[in-house]
Protein backbone atom coordinates (compact mmCIF):
# COMPACT_ATOMS: atom_id res chain seq x y z
CA UNK A 1 0.00 0.00 0.00
CA UNK A 2 2.79 2.43 0.88
CA UNK A 3 4.71 1.72 -2.36
CA UNK A 4 1.57 2.46 -4.40
CA UNK A 5 1.16 5.86 -2.72
CA UNK A 6 4.83 6.71 -3.34
CA UNK A 7 4.62 5.86 -7.08
CA UNK A 8 1.62 8.11 -7.60
CA UNK A 9 2.88 11.55 -8.46
CA UNK A 10 1.52 14.87 -7.25
CA UNK A 11 3.05 17.65 -9.31
CA UNK A 12 3.33 21.14 -7.90
CA UNK A 13 5.40 24.28 -8.35
CA UNK A 14 7.09 26.65 -5.94
CA UNK A 15 7.95 30.18 -7.03
CA UNK A 16 10.65 31.69 -4.84
CA UNK A 17 10.09 35.43 -5.01
CA UNK A 18 13.29 36.16 -3.15
CA UNK A 19 15.03 35.19 -6.40
CA UNK A 20 12.60 36.41 -9.06
CA UNK A 21 13.89 39.43 -11.03
CA UNK A 22 10.82 39.95 -13.20
CA UNK A 23 12.68 39.27 -16.47
CA UNK A 24 9.61 37.58 -18.08
CA UNK A 25 11.77 34.75 -19.49
CA UNK A 26 9.15 32.32 -18.19
CA UNK A 27 6.34 34.10 -20.06
CA UNK A 28 8.33 34.12 -23.30
CA UNK A 29 9.42 30.49 -22.97
CA UNK A 30 5.84 29.42 -22.33
CA UNK A 31 4.62 31.31 -25.40
CA UNK A 32 7.29 29.71 -27.57
CA UNK A 33 6.93 26.17 -26.18
CA UNK A 34 3.14 26.04 -26.35
CA UNK A 35 2.57 28.36 -29.34
CA UNK A 36 0.33 30.62 -27.32
CA UNK A 37 -1.21 33.27 -29.63
CA UNK A 38 -0.81 37.01 -29.20
CA UNK A 39 -2.97 38.66 -26.59
CA UNK A 40 -3.40 35.64 -24.33
CA UNK A 41 -1.10 34.05 -21.76
CA UNK A 42 -0.63 30.77 -19.97
CA UNK A 43 2.00 32.28 -17.69
CA UNK A 44 2.50 35.95 -16.96
CA UNK A 45 4.33 38.15 -14.45
CA UNK A 46 2.51 40.77 -12.44
CA UNK A 47 4.66 43.73 -11.41
CA UNK A 48 3.73 46.27 -8.77
CA UNK A 49 5.60 49.22 -7.37
CA UNK A 50 5.29 50.26 -3.77
CA UNK A 51 6.29 53.39 -1.94
CA UNK A 52 7.54 56.80 -2.98
CA UNK A 53 11.02 57.78 -4.16
CA UNK A 54 13.57 57.17 -2.66
CA UNK A 55 11.82 54.44 -0.65
CA UNK A 56 10.49 52.44 -3.54
CA UNK A 57 10.44 48.74 -4.36
CA UNK A 58 9.19 46.51 -7.14
CA UNK A 59 7.52 43.20 -6.48
CA UNK A 60 6.89 40.43 -8.98
CA UNK A 61 4.28 37.73 -9.01
CA UNK A 62 4.65 35.12 -11.77
CA UNK A 63 1.22 33.57 -12.27
CA UNK A 64 -0.14 30.54 -14.08
CA UNK A 65 -2.82 27.91 -13.66
CA UNK A 66 -2.66 26.71 -10.09
CA UNK A 67 -3.70 23.12 -10.96
CA UNK A 68 -5.99 23.27 -7.95
CA UNK A 69 -6.78 20.22 -5.88
CA UNK A 70 -10.45 21.31 -5.76
CA UNK A 71 -10.72 22.87 -9.20
CA UNK A 72 -14.00 24.80 -9.67
CA UNK A 73 -13.47 24.66 -13.45
CA UNK A 74 -13.63 20.85 -13.40
CA UNK A 75 -16.74 20.81 -11.19
CA UNK A 76 -18.61 23.25 -13.43
CA UNK A 77 -17.70 22.10 -16.95
CA UNK A 78 -21.01 20.96 -18.52
CA UNK A 79 -19.41 18.45 -20.90
CA UNK A 80 -16.61 17.13 -18.65
CA UNK A 81 -14.05 18.48 -21.10
CA UNK A 82 -11.68 19.24 -18.25
CA UNK A 83 -10.54 16.99 -15.42
CA UNK A 84 -7.80 16.58 -12.88
CA UNK A 85 -5.39 13.74 -13.64
CA UNK A 86 -3.99 11.48 -10.94
CA UNK A 87 -0.68 13.28 -11.14
CA UNK A 88 -2.41 16.56 -10.24
CA UNK A 89 -2.39 18.30 -13.62
CA UNK A 90 -5.72 19.73 -14.75
CA UNK A 91 -6.24 18.88 -18.41
CA UNK A 92 -8.63 20.13 -21.12
CA UNK A 93 -9.87 17.88 -23.93
CA UNK A 94 -9.77 20.32 -26.84
CA UNK A 95 -12.02 18.11 -28.97
CA UNK A 96 -14.78 18.01 -26.38
CA UNK A 97 -14.77 21.66 -25.30
CA UNK A 98 -17.86 23.52 -26.56
CA UNK A 99 -16.42 26.95 -25.80
CA UNK A 100 -19.12 28.01 -23.35
CA UNK A 101 -16.42 29.80 -21.30
CA UNK A 102 -18.03 28.82 -18.01
CA UNK A 103 -14.66 27.58 -16.74
CA UNK A 104 -13.18 31.01 -17.52
CA UNK A 105 -15.79 32.68 -15.35
CA UNK A 106 -15.43 30.11 -12.61
CA UNK A 107 -11.64 30.29 -12.30
CA UNK A 108 -10.67 32.70 -9.49
CA UNK A 109 -7.18 33.14 -10.99
CA UNK A 110 -8.03 34.10 -14.59
CA UNK A 111 -5.79 31.22 -15.69
CA UNK A 112 -7.81 30.19 -18.72
CA UNK A 113 -8.25 31.92 -22.06
CA UNK A 114 -10.02 31.38 -25.36
CA UNK A 115 -7.54 30.71 -28.14
CA UNK A 116 -8.38 33.39 -30.75
CA UNK A 117 -7.16 31.16 -33.59
CA UNK A 118 -9.08 28.00 -32.70
CA UNK A 119 -11.98 29.01 -30.44
CA UNK A 120 -11.57 26.61 -27.55
CA UNK A 121 -10.41 27.16 -24.00
CA UNK A 122 -6.78 26.54 -23.14
CA UNK A 123 -4.49 26.97 -20.13
CA UNK A 124 -1.18 25.94 -18.61
CA UNK A 125 -0.66 22.16 -18.32
CA UNK A 126 2.69 22.31 -16.56
CA UNK A 127 4.11 21.39 -20.03
CA UNK A 128 2.98 17.81 -19.47
CA UNK A 129 4.39 16.82 -22.89
CA UNK A 130 7.83 17.69 -21.50
CA UNK A 131 7.26 16.18 -18.03
CA UNK A 132 6.36 12.79 -19.48
CA UNK A 133 9.73 12.82 -21.28
CA UNK A 134 11.56 13.54 -18.05
CA UNK A 135 12.05 17.25 -18.74
CA UNK A 136 10.91 20.22 -16.69
CA UNK A 137 8.26 22.72 -17.77
CA UNK A 138 9.61 25.38 -20.14
CA UNK A 139 9.19 28.20 -17.63
CA UNK A 140 11.13 26.27 -14.98
CA UNK A 141 13.98 25.34 -17.31
CA UNK A 142 14.44 28.84 -18.71
CA UNK A 143 14.40 30.77 -15.42
CA UNK A 144 17.88 32.33 -15.10
CA UNK A 145 17.74 32.56 -11.31
CA UNK A 146 16.01 29.24 -10.60
CA UNK A 147 13.08 30.99 -9.01
CA UNK A 148 10.68 28.29 -10.23
CA UNK A 149 10.99 24.86 -8.71
CA UNK A 150 8.86 22.03 -10.05
CA UNK A 151 8.49 18.54 -8.71
CA UNK A 152 6.54 15.75 -7.11
CA UNK A 153 5.17 16.54 -3.65
CA UNK A 154 4.86 12.82 -2.91
CA UNK A 155 8.64 12.43 -3.12
CA UNK A 156 10.32 13.67 0.10
CA UNK A 157 13.70 13.81 -1.68
CA UNK A 158 12.55 16.41 -4.21
CA UNK A 159 13.71 20.00 -3.82
CA UNK A 160 10.12 21.26 -3.86
CA UNK A 161 9.14 19.13 -0.88
CA UNK A 162 12.15 20.28 1.10
CA UNK A 163 11.51 23.92 0.29
CA UNK A 164 7.88 23.75 1.39
CA UNK A 165 8.78 22.01 4.62
CA UNK A 166 11.45 24.59 5.51
CA UNK A 167 9.89 27.91 4.49
CA UNK A 168 6.61 29.71 5.11
CA UNK A 169 4.69 29.90 1.87
CA UNK A 170 1.60 31.56 0.48
CA UNK A 171 -0.97 30.64 -2.16
CA UNK A 172 -3.29 32.82 -4.18
CA UNK A 173 -6.74 33.33 -2.64
CA UNK A 174 -6.70 30.56 -0.01
CA UNK A 175 -10.23 31.59 1.04
CA UNK A 176 -11.54 30.20 -2.27
CA UNK A 177 -11.00 26.64 -0.98
CA UNK A 178 -9.45 25.62 -4.30
CA UNK A 179 -6.24 24.23 -2.71
CA UNK A 180 -3.82 25.58 -5.33
CA UNK A 181 -0.71 23.58 -6.16
CA UNK A 182 1.39 26.66 -6.98
CA UNK A 183 3.13 27.99 -3.88
CA UNK A 184 4.93 31.28 -3.34
CA UNK A 185 7.78 32.01 -0.99
CA UNK A 186 8.08 35.64 0.17
CA UNK A 187 5.10 36.91 -1.80
CA UNK A 188 4.15 40.51 -1.12
CA UNK A 189 0.64 41.04 0.21
CA UNK A 190 -0.01 43.93 -2.15
CA UNK A 191 1.06 41.83 -5.14
CA UNK A 192 -1.21 38.99 -4.03
CA UNK A 193 -4.24 41.28 -3.92
CA UNK A 194 -6.34 41.78 -7.05
CA UNK A 195 -5.72 44.96 -9.00
CA UNK A 196 -2.29 45.49 -7.50
CA UNK A 197 -3.35 46.43 -4.05
CA UNK A 198 -6.19 46.82 -1.64
CA UNK A 199 -7.70 50.32 -1.40
CA UNK A 200 -6.52 50.58 2.21
CA UNK A 201 -2.92 50.06 1.05
CA UNK A 202 -3.16 52.79 -1.58
CA UNK A 203 -4.50 55.23 0.99
CA UNK A 204 -1.45 54.70 3.17
CA UNK A 205 0.90 55.38 0.27
CA UNK B 1 -41.54 32.80 -16.27
CA UNK B 2 -43.94 35.69 -15.79
CA UNK B 3 -45.79 34.77 -18.96
CA UNK B 4 -46.01 31.08 -18.10
CA UNK B 5 -46.87 31.39 -14.41
CA UNK B 6 -49.55 34.05 -15.05
CA UNK B 7 -51.02 31.85 -17.74
CA UNK B 8 -51.03 28.79 -15.43
CA UNK B 9 -52.66 30.80 -12.64
CA UNK B 10 -55.29 32.03 -15.08
CA UNK B 11 -55.93 28.44 -16.23
CA UNK B 12 -56.19 27.14 -12.67
CA UNK B 13 -58.68 29.87 -11.71
CA UNK B 14 -60.98 28.54 -14.45
CA UNK B 15 -62.72 31.88 -14.73
CA UNK B 16 -63.84 32.96 -18.16
CA UNK B 17 -62.53 36.51 -17.77
CA UNK B 18 -58.98 35.22 -17.19
CA UNK B 19 -58.89 33.17 -20.39
CA UNK B 20 -57.48 35.93 -22.63
CA UNK B 21 -54.62 36.44 -20.17
CA UNK B 22 -54.07 32.69 -20.06
CA UNK B 23 -53.76 32.56 -23.85
CA UNK B 24 -51.47 35.60 -24.04
CA UNK B 25 -49.17 34.06 -21.41
CA UNK B 26 -49.06 30.63 -23.04
CA UNK B 27 -48.24 31.97 -26.51
CA UNK B 28 -45.84 34.62 -25.20
CA UNK B 29 -43.85 32.04 -23.23
CA UNK B 30 -43.55 29.85 -26.34
CA UNK B 31 -42.31 32.69 -28.53
CA UNK B 32 -39.62 33.66 -26.04
CA UNK B 33 -38.60 30.03 -25.51
CA UNK B 34 -38.16 29.57 -29.23
CA UNK B 35 -35.75 32.51 -29.40
CA UNK B 36 -33.71 32.00 -26.21
CA UNK B 37 -31.87 28.75 -27.11
CA UNK B 38 -30.78 30.28 -30.44
CA UNK B 39 -28.89 32.99 -28.57
CA UNK B 40 -27.29 30.38 -26.33
CA UNK B 41 -26.11 28.39 -29.35
CA UNK B 42 -24.69 31.48 -31.05
CA UNK B 43 -22.77 32.35 -27.88
CA UNK B 44 -20.87 29.04 -27.89
CA UNK B 45 -17.41 29.21 -29.41
CA UNK B 46 -18.08 25.76 -30.89
CA UNK B 47 -21.83 25.77 -31.64
CA UNK B 48 -21.69 22.60 -33.74
CA UNK B 49 -20.59 20.71 -30.64
CA UNK B 50 -23.81 21.58 -28.78
CA UNK B 51 -24.78 17.88 -28.80
CA UNK B 52 -21.91 17.25 -26.35
CA UNK B 53 -24.20 18.76 -23.73
CA UNK B 54 -26.52 15.76 -24.02
CA UNK B 55 -23.92 13.00 -24.25
CA UNK B 56 -21.14 14.20 -21.92
CA UNK B 57 -23.29 15.77 -19.24
CA UNK B 58 -21.88 16.64 -15.84
CA UNK B 59 -24.44 16.24 -13.02
CA UNK B 60 -22.52 18.79 -10.94
CA UNK B 61 -22.73 21.51 -13.57
CA UNK B 62 -25.67 23.92 -13.61
CA UNK B 63 -25.37 24.24 -17.39
CA UNK B 64 -25.90 20.47 -17.78
CA UNK B 65 -29.12 20.70 -15.78
CA UNK B 66 -30.15 23.77 -17.74
CA UNK B 67 -29.74 21.86 -21.01
CA UNK B 68 -32.48 19.44 -19.99
CA UNK B 69 -34.74 22.10 -18.52
CA UNK B 70 -34.44 24.22 -21.66
CA UNK B 71 -35.20 21.22 -23.85
CA UNK B 72 -38.23 19.99 -21.91
CA UNK B 73 -39.75 23.40 -21.08
CA UNK B 74 -40.64 24.36 -24.68
CA UNK B 75 -42.10 20.89 -25.35
CA UNK B 76 -44.30 21.03 -22.27
CA UNK B 77 -45.11 24.67 -23.02
CA UNK B 78 -46.18 23.73 -26.53
CA UNK B 79 -48.53 21.01 -25.30
CA UNK B 80 -49.88 23.33 -22.59
CA UNK B 81 -50.41 26.20 -25.07
CA UNK B 82 -52.17 23.85 -27.49
CA UNK B 83 -54.64 22.77 -24.80
CA UNK B 84 -55.18 26.36 -23.63
CA UNK B 85 -55.90 27.59 -27.14
CA UNK B 86 -58.19 24.61 -27.81
CA UNK B 87 -60.08 25.30 -24.56
CA UNK B 88 -59.29 21.85 -23.08
CA UNK B 89 -59.46 22.90 -19.46
CA UNK B 90 -58.42 19.73 -17.61
CA UNK B 91 -55.42 18.76 -19.80
CA UNK B 92 -54.32 22.43 -19.77
CA UNK B 93 -54.34 22.42 -15.94
CA UNK B 94 -52.39 19.15 -15.78
CA UNK B 95 -49.73 20.23 -18.27
CA UNK B 96 -49.58 23.70 -16.76
CA UNK B 97 -48.91 22.34 -13.28
CA UNK B 98 -46.47 19.76 -14.65
CA UNK B 99 -44.52 22.47 -16.44
CA UNK B 100 -44.55 24.90 -13.52
CA UNK B 101 -41.54 23.47 -11.61
CA UNK B 102 -39.67 23.22 -14.90
CA UNK B 103 -40.48 26.87 -15.61
CA UNK B 104 -39.06 27.82 -12.21
CA UNK B 105 -36.00 25.65 -12.90
CA UNK B 106 -35.38 27.26 -16.30
CA UNK B 107 -35.35 30.73 -14.82
CA UNK B 108 -33.63 29.72 -11.63
CA UNK B 109 -30.83 27.72 -13.22
CA UNK B 110 -29.30 30.80 -14.83
CA UNK B 111 -29.02 32.31 -11.37
CA UNK B 112 -27.36 29.08 -10.20
CA UNK B 113 -24.87 29.20 -13.08
CA UNK B 114 -23.74 32.57 -11.80
CA UNK B 115 -23.87 31.66 -8.12
CA UNK B 116 -21.67 28.61 -8.61
CA UNK B 117 -18.95 30.58 -10.43
CA UNK B 118 -16.85 31.19 -7.36
CA UNK B 119 -14.26 33.20 -9.26
CA UNK B 120 -16.57 36.21 -9.65
CA UNK B 121 -17.40 38.08 -6.45
CA UNK B 122 -20.56 39.67 -7.85
CA UNK B 123 -21.90 36.32 -8.97
CA UNK B 124 -20.96 34.14 -6.02
CA UNK B 125 -24.00 34.89 -3.87
CA UNK B 126 -26.97 32.73 -2.91
CA UNK B 127 -29.26 35.65 -3.84
CA UNK B 128 -28.73 35.23 -7.57
CA UNK B 129 -31.17 32.36 -8.23
CA UNK B 130 -34.03 34.06 -6.41
CA UNK B 131 -33.13 37.45 -7.92
CA UNK B 132 -33.32 35.99 -11.42
CA UNK B 133 -36.64 34.31 -10.65
CA UNK B 134 -38.18 37.45 -9.23
CA UNK B 135 -36.91 39.64 -12.07
CA UNK B 136 -38.26 37.09 -14.57
CA UNK B 137 -41.67 37.40 -12.87
CA UNK B 138 -41.52 41.20 -12.99
CA UNK B 139 -40.50 41.35 -16.65
CA UNK B 140 -43.07 38.73 -17.65
CA UNK B 141 -45.84 40.59 -15.85
CA UNK B 142 -44.74 43.88 -17.42
CA UNK B 143 -44.95 42.35 -20.90
CA UNK B 144 -48.36 40.80 -20.20
CA UNK B 145 -49.66 44.16 -18.97
CA UNK B 146 -48.45 45.89 -22.15
CA UNK B 147 -49.92 43.19 -24.40
CA UNK B 148 -53.13 43.11 -22.31
CA UNK B 149 -53.60 46.86 -22.73
CA UNK B 150 -52.90 46.66 -26.47
CA UNK B 151 -55.44 43.84 -26.77
CA UNK B 152 -57.99 45.82 -24.75
CA UNK B 153 -57.75 48.91 -26.95
CA UNK B 154 -57.40 47.28 -30.37
CA UNK B 155 -58.97 43.82 -30.25
CA UNK B 156 -62.01 44.00 -27.95
CA UNK B 157 -64.42 46.01 -30.08
CA UNK B 158 -66.90 43.11 -30.03
CA UNK B 159 -66.94 42.82 -26.24
CA UNK B 160 -69.69 44.41 -24.15
CA UNK B 161 -69.03 46.98 -21.42
CA UNK B 162 -69.13 44.42 -18.62
CA UNK B 163 -66.48 42.26 -20.29
CA UNK B 164 -64.29 45.32 -20.95
CA UNK B 165 -64.58 46.36 -17.30
CA UNK B 166 -63.54 42.84 -16.26
CA UNK B 167 -60.54 42.96 -18.59
CA UNK B 168 -59.44 46.26 -17.03
CA UNK B 169 -59.90 44.83 -13.54
CA UNK B 170 -57.65 41.87 -14.39
CA UNK B 171 -54.97 44.14 -15.82
CA UNK B 172 -55.08 46.23 -12.63
CA UNK B 173 -54.67 43.08 -10.52
CA UNK B 174 -51.62 42.15 -12.60
CA UNK B 175 -50.21 45.64 -11.97
CA UNK B 176 -50.64 45.12 -8.22
CA UNK B 177 -48.88 41.75 -8.44
CA UNK B 178 -46.07 43.35 -10.44
CA UNK B 179 -45.62 46.04 -7.75
CA UNK B 180 -45.22 43.36 -5.08
CA UNK B 181 -42.58 41.49 -7.09
CA UNK B 182 -40.81 44.76 -7.93
CA UNK B 183 -40.54 45.62 -4.24
CA UNK B 184 -39.13 42.14 -3.56
CA UNK B 185 -36.62 42.61 -6.38
CA UNK B 186 -35.49 46.00 -5.04
CA UNK B 187 -35.12 44.50 -1.58
CA UNK B 188 -32.93 41.70 -2.94
CA UNK B 189 -30.77 44.23 -4.81
CA UNK B 190 -30.41 46.34 -1.67
CA UNK B 191 -29.41 43.26 0.35
CA UNK B 192 -26.83 42.31 -2.27
CA UNK B 193 -25.36 45.83 -2.28
CA UNK B 194 -25.23 46.00 1.51
CA UNK B 195 -23.33 42.69 1.74
CA UNK B 196 -20.97 43.64 -1.11
CA UNK B 197 -20.08 46.86 0.68
CA UNK B 198 -19.19 44.98 3.85
CA UNK B 199 -17.46 41.93 2.45
CA UNK B 200 -14.01 41.00 1.16
CA UNK B 201 -11.76 42.98 -1.22
CA UNK B 202 -13.15 41.83 -4.55
CA UNK B 203 -16.72 42.19 -3.31
CA UNK B 204 -15.96 45.76 -2.24
CA UNK B 205 -14.32 46.45 -5.62
CA UNK B 206 -17.57 45.30 -7.22
CA UNK B 207 -19.54 47.64 -4.96
CA UNK B 208 -17.27 50.54 -5.98
CA UNK B 209 -17.67 49.63 -9.65
CA UNK B 210 -21.46 49.74 -9.34
CA UNK B 211 -21.76 52.89 -7.26
CA UNK B 212 -18.78 54.98 -8.34
CA UNK B 213 -17.14 53.23 -11.28
CA UNK B 214 -17.82 52.53 -14.95
CA UNK B 215 -21.10 50.75 -14.31
CA UNK B 216 -22.53 53.40 -11.98
CA UNK B 217 -24.58 55.29 -14.61
CA UNK B 218 -26.24 52.09 -15.83
CA UNK B 219 -26.77 50.69 -12.36
CA UNK B 220 -27.86 53.80 -10.48
CA UNK B 221 -29.50 55.59 -13.42
CA UNK B 222 -31.23 52.82 -15.34
CA UNK B 223 -31.56 49.75 -13.12
CA UNK B 224 -32.28 51.41 -9.81
CA UNK B 225 -33.89 54.73 -10.71
CA UNK B 226 -35.56 54.26 -14.09
CA UNK B 227 -36.36 50.58 -13.58
CA UNK B 228 -37.20 50.61 -9.89
CA UNK B 229 -37.80 53.84 -8.04
CA UNK B 230 -39.55 55.85 -10.77
CA UNK B 231 -42.02 53.02 -11.55
CA UNK B 232 -42.82 52.61 -7.85
CA UNK B 233 -43.33 56.34 -7.49
CA UNK B 234 -45.56 56.48 -10.57
CA UNK B 235 -47.56 53.44 -9.51
CA UNK B 236 -48.18 54.95 -6.09
CA UNK B 237 -50.25 57.66 -7.82
CA UNK B 238 -53.72 56.16 -8.40
CA UNK B 239 -54.41 58.06 -11.61
CA UNK B 240 -51.27 56.71 -13.24
CA UNK B 241 -51.69 53.22 -11.81
CA UNK B 242 -55.15 52.85 -13.31
CA UNK B 243 -54.45 54.64 -16.61
CA UNK B 244 -53.39 52.36 -19.51
CA UNK B 245 -50.77 54.76 -20.89
CA UNK B 246 -49.33 55.19 -17.41
CA UNK B 247 -49.26 51.42 -16.94
CA UNK B 248 -47.55 50.83 -20.30
CA UNK B 249 -44.98 53.56 -19.68
CA UNK B 250 -44.14 52.13 -16.26
CA UNK B 251 -43.82 48.65 -17.75
CA UNK B 252 -41.40 49.93 -20.41
CA UNK B 253 -39.30 51.56 -17.66
CA UNK B 254 -39.33 48.31 -15.71
CA UNK B 255 -38.26 46.29 -18.74
CA UNK B 256 -35.36 48.71 -19.34
CA UNK B 257 -34.36 48.33 -15.70
CA UNK B 258 -34.39 44.55 -15.85
CA UNK B 259 -32.41 44.49 -19.09
CA UNK B 260 -29.86 46.79 -17.42
CA UNK B 261 -29.79 44.46 -14.39
CA UNK B 262 -28.96 41.44 -16.53
CA UNK B 263 -26.26 43.34 -18.44
CA UNK B 264 -24.70 44.63 -15.24
CA UNK B 265 -24.69 41.24 -13.53
CA UNK B 266 -23.27 39.35 -16.53
CA UNK B 267 -20.84 41.89 -18.00
CA UNK B 268 -20.17 43.97 -14.92
CA UNK B 269 -19.50 40.85 -12.89
CA UNK B 270 -16.71 39.93 -15.30
CA UNK B 271 -15.10 43.35 -15.34
CA UNK B 272 -13.59 43.12 -11.87
CA UNK B 273 -9.92 42.19 -12.24
CA UNK B 274 -8.95 38.92 -10.66
CA UNK B 275 -5.19 39.40 -10.44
Amino acid sequence: MEKKVMKKKRYAMVIDLRRCIGCHSCSVACKAENRVPLGVFRSWVKIIEKGRYPNITRHFLPSLCNQCDHPPCVINCPVQATWKQEDGIVIIDEHRCIGCRYCLSTCPYDARYVNPLMPIVQKCYFCHHRIYKGLEPACVEVCPVKARIFGDLNNPEEEITKLLSKHPFQVLKPEMNTHPMVYYIAADLVALEARGGAPWMRMRE
Amino acid sequence: MGFYSTSVMATLLEKREWKPIGKIGAVGALIILAIAPIFLLIDLNQPLRFWHLFFYLNPFSAISWGTFFLTSYPLIGLIYAWHVLRGNSRPAKIWGLFGFPIAISVHGYTGFILSLAKGRAFWNTSLNPILFLVSAMVSGLALIIIIGNLRYYFFTKNENEEQKATDLRIINKLVTTMIIFLIIELFLMASDLAVLANSKTEEYMTFELLTRGDWAPLFLGVELTLGGLIPLLMLSIKRIRLHPIGQCLVCVFILCGILAMRIIIVLGGQSVMLH
